[in-house]
């Protein structure tokens, strides 16, 4: 039996186990990783004797530092109350219009996931989405499911605010600065074009103003920790966008301020561990090991000289399919195995149709983003918002989310794909 | 559906029973088949031998047995059928799921038949013979997830498609009532 269809077979049973949702995707990705190393022996892929080393030598660190750091420090931060703050502060300051705050809160959830994980920036909006509407009795549907779309429009700003973007960068070498600067006006341009019609959408909630009657210090418990919580978290954020200077790998910048938050902020740190989400960190590091068996295997080869043959006639499109055919795949798939395995693919194809690895990886990134939001499964973000709902007796089927939101996801998906070609023309 | 053991139980003695009726007489009409060549006459334009006439009467005993043992063989695979979904945990509402699982197993045995099948052929004496029988063993278990996913497709297809005519049929009533109603305004 040739060695690439055994690989290509694994990676298949991998992903049905991770569409299908058959075992949790750290466990699907575990046994991935058991059996790329079980066949990659028997077939002679890796060495018995130096296996550790091998399998060692798949992992990026970086990334894996990064992702680690990143999740500690936001669950750190989180737990000082600086996000509600920022929330209820906004909200006093708007006044009374539930339909004003709820856009503020809309943005806000732009702002948040560009700091948080998705999980986390819903779980806070969500959570204060639901108090208000109860204040203003409203139904808050519509809101909370276009909080759960703007998430992924946050994950598009900054190279922290995604796994993928994590990916990606660490691949192709794009800082934080550069990633910023290409990303940051898409986000904007998509959520110009997406607040309209959600505002449109949430119109005919009720005007009746309600004064606000919340002192937003009443949810910070400890001052002096807000305080130094701000501190390490503005440290950290002007470290990545000083890191072409500071010359330090973007992991360490991350898992230092991790370190500098549990040491200033005094909290229990055996809680945070435990809120930190070592699933995804594990699906990370195992994914690593069963794409470099791909790689090894020769599959990601074959796969990709068929792709850059198909591209041959048209190289130009490379960025555009891969929006879409990342956008689609992220809508049924977690978008890390898809980020994980088409970077590779990207960097063969990019040597033989003479595109560079960086303009076909902004395709990869925006598509895996925004195409989370296609599905109620495609992105923890949309599981939540629809439970944050359920919790609330109201039950948001597939119908309902197609209705709302796959219209503003197609359109987010449209926006990206001019944007690609835009910056293909200009490059 | 489910059923009760005295029900298996009484399935299995019939089809043993027809099936060993099947083969004792189609043996029978062989050998007799063999010993005769007494008989020949002209029917119209077809020359009738007694050869012919066990042949006729071997294939209707064969549709006769054979009818009952294919369809206590068809509820032996429907039985088998219902294990091998309980096992693959099957869920009754989602179909495209049931038929991802029974892809994943039947990749699963092929993996598993790889590494297990080249150990136990390495075995001394025995070792081919027993890796032939497990080969045929995955081959077994892999018909009867095809057959799964065979029936997990056709309820599928059949369920749209019964959507589909209640869909077609309610608007050609419609339309008829609406028609019958202008009809009668006029």
């Amino acid at each position: 039996m040739n060695v690439s269809t055994v690989f290509s077979l694994i990676f298949v049973l991998i992903l049905i186990f991770l569409v299908t949702e058959r075992y949790h995707r750290s466990v699907a990705a575990l046994l991935g990783v058991l059996l790329t190393i079980v066949y990659g022996v028997i077939y002679g892929l890796f060495s018995s004797q130096n296996l550790l080393h091998e399998l060692a030598s798949l992992i990026d660190p970086n990334t894996v530092l990064l992702v680690v750091g990143v999740m500690i420090l936001a669950e750190a931060v989180a737990r000082t109350g600086l996000f509600e703050f920022a929330a209820l502060s906004i909200a006093k300051i708007i006044g009374g219009d539930f339909r004003r705050i709820s856009l503020s809160f809309i943005l806000l959830t732009v702002v948040f996931s560009t700091f948080l994980s998705n999980i986390t920036s819903m779980i806070i909006i969500g959570a204060l989405t639901i108090s208000l509407a109860k204040q203003f009795e409203v139904d808050p549907t519509d809101i909370i499911l276009s909080e759960a779309v703007m998430t992924n429009v946050g994950g598009l700003i900054l190279l922290i605010s995604s796994i993928p973007n994590l990916i990606v960068s660490a691949h192709t070498q794009i800082g934080f600065t550069e990633f910023f600067k290409t990303s940051f006006p898409l986000a904007v341009l998509i959520s110009l074009v997406t607040i309209p019609i959600i505002y449109r959408k949430i119109f005919h909630y009720c005007t009746i103003e309600h004064e606000i009657d919340v002192d937003p210090w009443t949810v910070v418990d400890d001052r002096g920790l807000f305080y130094r919580a701000v501190f390490v978290f503005m440290c950290v954020i002007l470290g990545f966008i000083f890191i072409d200077y500071l010359k330090i790998p973007i992991g360490l910048i991350s898992i230092g301020g991790a370190i500098a938050m549990l040491v200033l902020g005094g909290q229990e740190p055996e809680s945070i561990y435990s809120e930190v989400d070592w699933g995804t960190v594990f699906f990370l590091i195992s994914f690593y090991i069963i794409v470099g068996g791909l790689e090894k295997s020769e599959v990601l080869n074959i796969f990709s000289e068929n792709v850059a043959h198909l591209l041959s006639f048209r190289p130009d499109l490379a960025s555009v399919l891969n929006i879409w055919v990342c956008g689609l795949s992220s809508a049924f798939v977690d978008n890390i195995p898809i980020t994980m395995t088409l970077i590779p693919v990207m960097e063969i194809i990019s040597g033989i149709i003479g595109v560079s690895v960086k303009s076909l990886s902004w395709g990869i990134i925006y598509g895996a983003n925004l195409g989370g939001n296609l599905t109620p499964i495609g992105s923890p973000s949309n599981i939540i918002a629809l439970g944050i709902l359920k919790k609330e007796g109201k039950n948001v089927g597939w119908n309902k989310w197609f209705e709302y939101c796959l219209p503003l996801v197609l359109m987010q998906l449209f926006i990206a794909t001019a944007y690609v070609v835009f910056l293909s023309v200009i490059s | 559906m489910s059923y009760n053991s005295n029900f298996i139980r009484e399935k299995v003695f019939r089809f043993f029973k027809y099936l060993l009726i099947l083969l004792f007489i189609v043996f029978f009409l062989r050998v007799l088949e063999r010993q005769s060549s007494f008989i020949q006459f002209q029917v119209l334009d077809y020359m009738v031998t007694d050869k012919l006439i066990i042949r006729i009467i071997a294939t209707m005993f064969f549709i006769y047995y054979g009818y009952f043992v294919l369809v206590d063989l068809k509820l032996f695979i429907d039985l088998l059928n219902q294990y091998t979904a309980k096992t693959l945990g099957y869920n009754e509402s989602n179909k495209i799921k049931n038929i991802a699982y029974s892809v994943a197993a039947i990749i699963s045995l092929f993996l598993a038949s790889l590494l297990v099948l080249p150990f136990v052929s390495s075995l001394p004496t025995y070792g081919n013979l027993i890796a032939s029988y497990l080969n045929l063993a995955f081959l077994a278990i892999v018909f009867i997830i095809i057959y799964n996913i065979s029936n997990e497709v056709y309820s599928l297809a059949k369920d749209k498609i019964d959507e589909t005519i209640d869909e077609i049929s309610k608007q050609i009533t419609r339309e008829i009532s609406s028609r019958t109603k202008k009809s009668e305004e006029k």
